[in-house]
Order: C-alpha cells, then structure tokens, then sequence
C-alpha cells in the first residue's frame, strides 16, 4: 500500500526553517569571532549584520504563511507544551539581544557591552538553530521527524550554512581577511563531512517503522531523489567540499570566487535539504484489526 | 462528568458515506475539508480478499496530541472531554494537524464553488455554506469535527450518527458505565486506533468480522 507524506508543510516552512538556522548560525560565527581580537572585526560585522537581517527576513516568510498572521500574537501562550511557543521566545529573547548588538555594531558602539550581549545572543543562537529540529520532533505520527538526530543534523546544516554564508560574504566585503577565511573554510570542510555522516545516520535510523523506511526510500530512491542526491548531496555538500579543498590545499586559500561558488551550492543545497526533509513526512497507518489504512489529504 | 464518546461497529459499515454527506451538510464544510471520512483497505488476494471501511472522525482524544502542540491555546477540550479550535485565537500554523495522528484536522485557504461553470453569483445554498463557515470556522485555520457540539446541547445526536442507515455509530458517555457505548465495548471487544500514541481516543470501534 502507498504511504503519503503530508503536503501542509511546504516551501514556506522549508524557507523558514533554513533562513532561522542561517541567520542564527551567521549571527553566532560573527560574535564569535568578536572575541578573537582585531583581525576578526570584519567578519565579526559581517556576521553579525547580516545573521540578524536573515534571520528577520525568515519571520517575515513565516509570517506571511500563517494563515491569521495577526493571531500569531498568541503564540507564546503554551510554552509547557509547544515547541512553537518555546521557539517564540527563543527566537525573540535571540532578536533583542542580537538585535542590539547589531545596532551598536553597525553604529560602531558599544565598548564593553558588545562581549556581553555576544554571549547572551550566541547561546539564544544557538537555541534558534536547535529548535526547529525539536519542532518537527515532536510530531509522533510522522517517524521520519520523530528522531533523536534531526535535531543535531538542522544544527549542523545552520552551522554549515553560516560559515559558508559567513565565507560568501566576507568574501565581499572584507576581501583581504584571507587568513581568516582560511580558518572558516577549513571548518566548513569539517561540517560539510560531519553532515554527511549525520545525515547518513539519521537516515538509517528511520528504518525501525514502516512510515521511516517509506520515507526513506522517498527520499533515496523516490519522488525527492533527484532533489536529495543532486540537489543536497551533490551542490549542497559534496561540490563545496571539493571546491574548498581545492581551494586551501592547491590554491593556498586564496581563491575567493571559489568561496562564492562554494557559499551558493552550499546554500541552495541546505535549503532543499530543509525542503526534502518535511516533504517525505510520511504519516503513520491507522490500524483496525488485521487492516492498515492510509490517511487522505493530509 | 461526561466524556462524549463514539462507538463504530466495523462490521456494520459498508462504506455508503451517508456519514460525511451528512456531516457536510451539517458543518457546511466547504470542497476540501472532509470531517467524516471513510477510508478503506484491502488483504489478500481474490478469490479470498477482503475490503474494509473504516469511518474516521476527530477521536476526542482525552489526551488530545494536538492540544500539546498548539502555540496560541486555539486548541481547547471542554469539561466532556470535546476538543475544539478557536478561529480568534488560531494562527494557521497547522501543527496541530502534522501532531494528530488521526488526520482529523483539516484547512482550506479559498473557497471553491462546485459549480465552476456556473456564471455569476454563488447559488443560495452555497452562498449560506460560505456565510456559516466563515462565521464559525474560517480559511487558513485549523478545523474539525467537535461532535456536532450544538446538537448535543439540543439533546440530538450528531448528524453522522442520525444519518447512517446501518447502526454503524453509536453515541454516548464513556464515563457511564451503564451507558449503551459502554456496553457495546465491553461486550464486543472495542478498541482504540493506534493507541501507541497514547492520546487516549474516545472513539472505539468494534472489530471487522
Ligand atoms: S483525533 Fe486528532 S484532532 Fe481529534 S482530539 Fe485527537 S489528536 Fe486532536
Ligand atoms: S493551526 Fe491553529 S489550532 Fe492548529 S496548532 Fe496552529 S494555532 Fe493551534
């Protein structure tokens, strides 16, 4: 019997999911490297800036999505129980503090204060990037979500998105930090690794029902292959990998429009890989004696 | 207390949707929003296969996964345990319906006629239907079935019970033991679907023959 995966949750959501963990993770690389001294003060802008400008840029395609936008008011009403009430005030305590220290960034203020409100947006950060794999979590009857991993592979496909966002950009704007993007690239190569062994494990983990393996083989061999191995796999990881690699260990890492290469696979794949992710979330069969059924229009 | 119940006896249905004809006109859902559904399922192989109906609507569940889920407290289940969605306080954001696992939920952005041909303004009918469910429920919003709350109160059944020719549903209180829905999962063996889930349905069925 064919299993369906639901439909409600389309490119909206993907589009959000992807722009929250990005503009978070961006927003976290660039108060980090506020801490590493004088050499970083450029990038540190860049992330900074522009980590909160996606992220608001993301709230505003959930938003418009809503069915009754100005209902959203309520949302943080039940953060006991709602992974969308608690990613609310995550997101919000993330947006006050970030969004100060994005002021005095861009106004050039702030002195002491600067590491402080860093810190306090870096661990809100970081719960940005974490929830949205809770939320998707959280849904029982869909088994392909209902994993432990998911939210450590939305963490790093954020991270991963940010350093090359990160790279992208700095490749712009401040293109003589090479030295530095040296060290983000390096990292990046890192991630892209992790996330593919994440993802591979994530996968296999779904195996235990049969909604899992039906969303599996959707994904692998089915209606999102071709979106999964050329879109997310192959630009989205595999590419910028090899085009960094090169770039650090047969360019001496100098080569920025490899980073802008990079950035852009690597972006347009984390953001299918949201998109494949909530497409093949196969809902559980319904049992009634010796019979299964599958649930319509979902 | 009072905890509404349905009880559905498999081996009576026979997939006549006389259940969700009736809902809809009831509910005046409009194309696309099917609170009383009949699905169905197939075993083994002819000359000897089986086909099985099998009607769902909202399970009322006393622990209702979609309430759990629901940021702005749209989601509320009243004192007989009827879980109902709130249109001023809803957002649209259709978590509720990926966290049921009944598919209970449903939503529609626009209105569409049945009659796309026809020029002109909407028939009288259609026009009340549009009328009635902007007023109760909405476009965009999450919606479902509450049991037909406002015929219970008139002390009737709900519609999809009164409407099914074969004695299918029964309704009642599941907190009365001496109730006919009590009786009729003792005697009969009624179970809950999926009960893994732990939401604690308060629709039982009675098993296919
Ligand atoms: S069947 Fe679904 S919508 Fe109805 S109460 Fe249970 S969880 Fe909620
Ligand atoms: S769609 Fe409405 S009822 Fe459903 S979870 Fe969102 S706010 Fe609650």
């Amino acid at each position: 019997m064919k299993m369906k995966a639901q439909t409600k949750w389309g490119w909206d959501h993907a589009i959000y999911l992807f722009l929250g963990g990005l503009g978070a993770a961006t927003y976290v690389i660039g108060a980090l490297a506020g801490y590493a001294g004088e050499a970083w003060l450029g990038i540190s802008k860049v992330g900074i800036i522009s980590g909160v400008i996606i992220l608001a840029i993301g709230y505003v395609v959930l938003l418009v999505g809503l069915g009754r936008p100005m209902n959203a008011i309520h949302a943080m009403k039940c953060p006991g129980t709602s992974w969308i009430s608690r990613g609310v005030i995550i997101v919000l305590l993330f947006v006050i503090f970030a969004g100060i220290h994005w002021l005095l960034t861009v106004f050039n203020a702030g002195g002491g204060l600067l590491p402080i409100l860093g810190f306090i947006g870096i661990v809100m950060g970081f719960g940005v990037m974490l929830y949205t794999g809770f939320l998707l979590a959280a849904n029982r009857p869909i088994a392909f979500w209902a994993n432990p991993l998911l939210p450590i592979v939305f963490l790093a496909s954020a991270l991963y998105s940010g350093l090359l966002a990160t790279l992208l950009l700095s490749s712009i704007f401040v293109p003589d930090a090479v030295e530095q993007m040296k060290f983000l690239a390096v990292h990046s190569t890192g991630l892209a690794v992790f996330l593919i062994l994440a993802m591979a494990l994530y996968i296999w983990g779904t195996h235990r029902t049969p909604e899992g393996r039906a969303a599996a083989e959707m994904l692998m061999s089915g209606q999102f292959s071709g979106m999964f191995w050329v879109g997310v796999f192959l630009m989205g990881l595999f590419v910028p990998l090899v085009l960094e690699l090169i770039n650090l260990y047969g360019m001496g890492g100098t080569a920025i429009g490899m980073h802008i290469l990079a950035g852009i696979l690597g972006l347009i794949g984390m953001l299918l890989l949201r998109q494949v992710i909530l497409g093949c979330g196969v809902m559980a069969r319904l049992q009634a004696a010796r019979f299964e059924y599958v649930l319509p229009h979902i | 207390m009072t905890r509404h119940g349905f009880v559905i006896d498999l081996k009576r249905c026979y997939g006549c949707y006389s259940c969700s004809v009736a809902c809809k006109a009831a509910n005046h859902t409009p194309q696309g929003v099917d609170w009383a559904k009949c699905v169905s399922a197939e075993i083994g192989t002819y000359p000897s296969a089986l086909r099985q109906m099998l009607p769902l609507v909202c399970q009322q569940c006393a622990e209702p996964a979609c309430m759990d889920v629901c940021p702005t407290g749209a989601t509320q289940q009243d004192e007989n345990g009827i879980v109902t969605v709130d249109p001023d306080l809803c957002m649209g954001c259709k978590t509720c319906m990926m966290a049921c696992p009944y598919g209970a939920r449903q939503t529609v952005s626009t209105f569409e006629t049945y009659f796309p041909d026809a020029e002109g303004e909407l028939d009288p009918y259609e026009a009340y239907c549009l009328e009635q469910w902007e007023l109760k429920n909405g476009f965009g919003l999450a919606t479902k079935c509450d049991y037909c709350k406002d015929r219970i109160a008139d002390g009737k059944d709900p519609a999809c019970v009164e409407a099914c020719p074969a004695k299918a549903r029964t309704f009642g209180d599941l907190d009365d033991p001496e109730s006919e829905i009590s009786i009729l999962i003792r005697r009969n063996a009624g179970f809950q679907l999926n009960p893994e889930f732990g939401t604690d349905p308060s629709c039982y069925y009675l098993p296919p023959r």
